[in-house]
């Protein structure tokens, strides 16, 4: 993901008065929030939702946001925190996916070489679809690594986990995702 | 190399870096693995290939209609004014050390020799220091006297701080 140009002085634009700055900033890492977002709720409508009052909250934070860490870290942090209160505030029962994790890793067990007559756009498509079967936290910390190109450390200032567990998630990702994807590419070459 | 270790060199390169001997040739003869290194392409393309979403045209606006209905204008002004207090906290630390610390420094640690040399330069200005000392000193013996030199001291590099803050944002 590319920083936005010149970002300390669009900060300080807005933290002057200067409203239009804040428009430029949401303007430049709107796609990436958005994108976290649909991902993580796997709905468009309700990621929109979430997306407005990360960047309502962000226009509040921002008069008093320092360069402590980069405005792209922040951003996915406040996108981070608006997600885990939305969950807590649906209640307990609404991540029900590790099950249908699971029925991907065995599914992947049982395939044999698929890859030999897939398409890039099918990997893509596997790939898109396997990322919402992932937990939750695997399916973030993929999305900000890859997605995002967000290094370990940032990840782990967003989300605010230890490094090695961003890792250890990122490792558990990778994993589940090759299971899942080659389980849904033997689907459709068989 | 096995799968294992192929699988796991390719985790663990996630800066790039030239694998070892072997590993390519296993995951051109490995479907599994050859998958695996496929997916891992597919994935560190993504920026390339994904989607980039955009809010509707409706949330945008609401967005940006508070900017006007928010009330920014405190919590700005509040922000703007912690910035320059720190600022002059330590603004007013650093003339107060050296209006207190430098001239007695000069006198009790400068080798003679120096001082001679340096004198026609620092002197008038060490003059100058303990002379500006000289009219506050009745305050310090005043209750609250110090107290009320310190706040002044910092509201006027405070003032100073939050003018040049406001007057050019893009300097400070």
């Amino acid at each position: 993901m590319e920083a936005l140009a010149g970002e300390g002085e669009w900060v300080r634009k807005f933290q002057s008065g200067d409203a239009a700055a804040f428009g430029v900033i949401m303007n430049h890492y709107e796609p990436y929030i958005l994108s976290l977002l649909t991902r993580l709720a796997g709905d468009r409508t309700r990621a929109e939702d979430l997306c407005q009052e990360t960047f309502i909250k962000a226009l509040k934070g921002l008069t008093s946001f320092r360069s402590d860490s980069s405005l792209k870290t922040w951003l996915f942090r406040i996108a981070h925190n608006t997600f885990t209160d939305h969950l807590r505030a649906e209640g307990p029962g609404t991540e029900s996916l590790e099950a249908r994790a699971e029925a991907g890793i065995q599914s992947a067990e049982t395939a044999k070489d698929p890859q030999a007559r897939m398409e890039e756009s099918q990997v893509r498509e596997a790939v898109e679809t396997a990322m919402q079967i992932l937990p939750q936290q695997q399916r973030e910390v993929m999305h900000l690594f890859y997605w995002g190109e967000l290094s370990v450390g940032e990840i782990a200032q967003a989300m605010r986990l230890p490094e090695g567990t961003v890792k250890t998630l990122l490792f558990r990702g990778r994993q589940a995702l090759r299971g899942h994807v080659t389980g849904l590419l033997s689907e459709v070459t068989p | 190399m096995n799968c294992q270790k192929f699988l796991r060199i390719l985790d663990e390169r996630v800066n790039g870096e030239a694998p070892p001997q072997g590993w390519a040739d296993h995951g051109a003869t490995c479907p599994n693995c050859a998958l695996a290194l496929r997916l891992e392409r597919t994935l560190r393309a993504a920026p390339s290939w994904a989607e980039r979403p955009r809010m509707s045209s409706a949330a945008r606006a609401a967005v940006l209609k508070r900017i006007q209905s928010a009330g920014l204008f405190w919590p700005r002004v509040v922000a703007m004014a912690e910035e320059s207090a720190v600022r002059a906290l330590v603004a007013a630390a650093v003339v107060f050390l050296s209006f207190a610390v430098l001239p007695r420094l000069w006198y009790t640690t400068v080798p003679e020799g120096f001082k001679k040399a340096l004198s026609s330069y620092a002197g008038p200005l060490l003059e100058g220091f303990r002379g500006t000392l000289v009219q506050f000193q009745p305050l310090l013996h005043q209750n609250w006297g110090l107290l009320l030199l310190g706040v002044t001291l910092f509201m006027v590099i405070f003032a100073a701080s939050l003018s040049t803050r406001v007057l050019r944002p893009g300097r400070t």
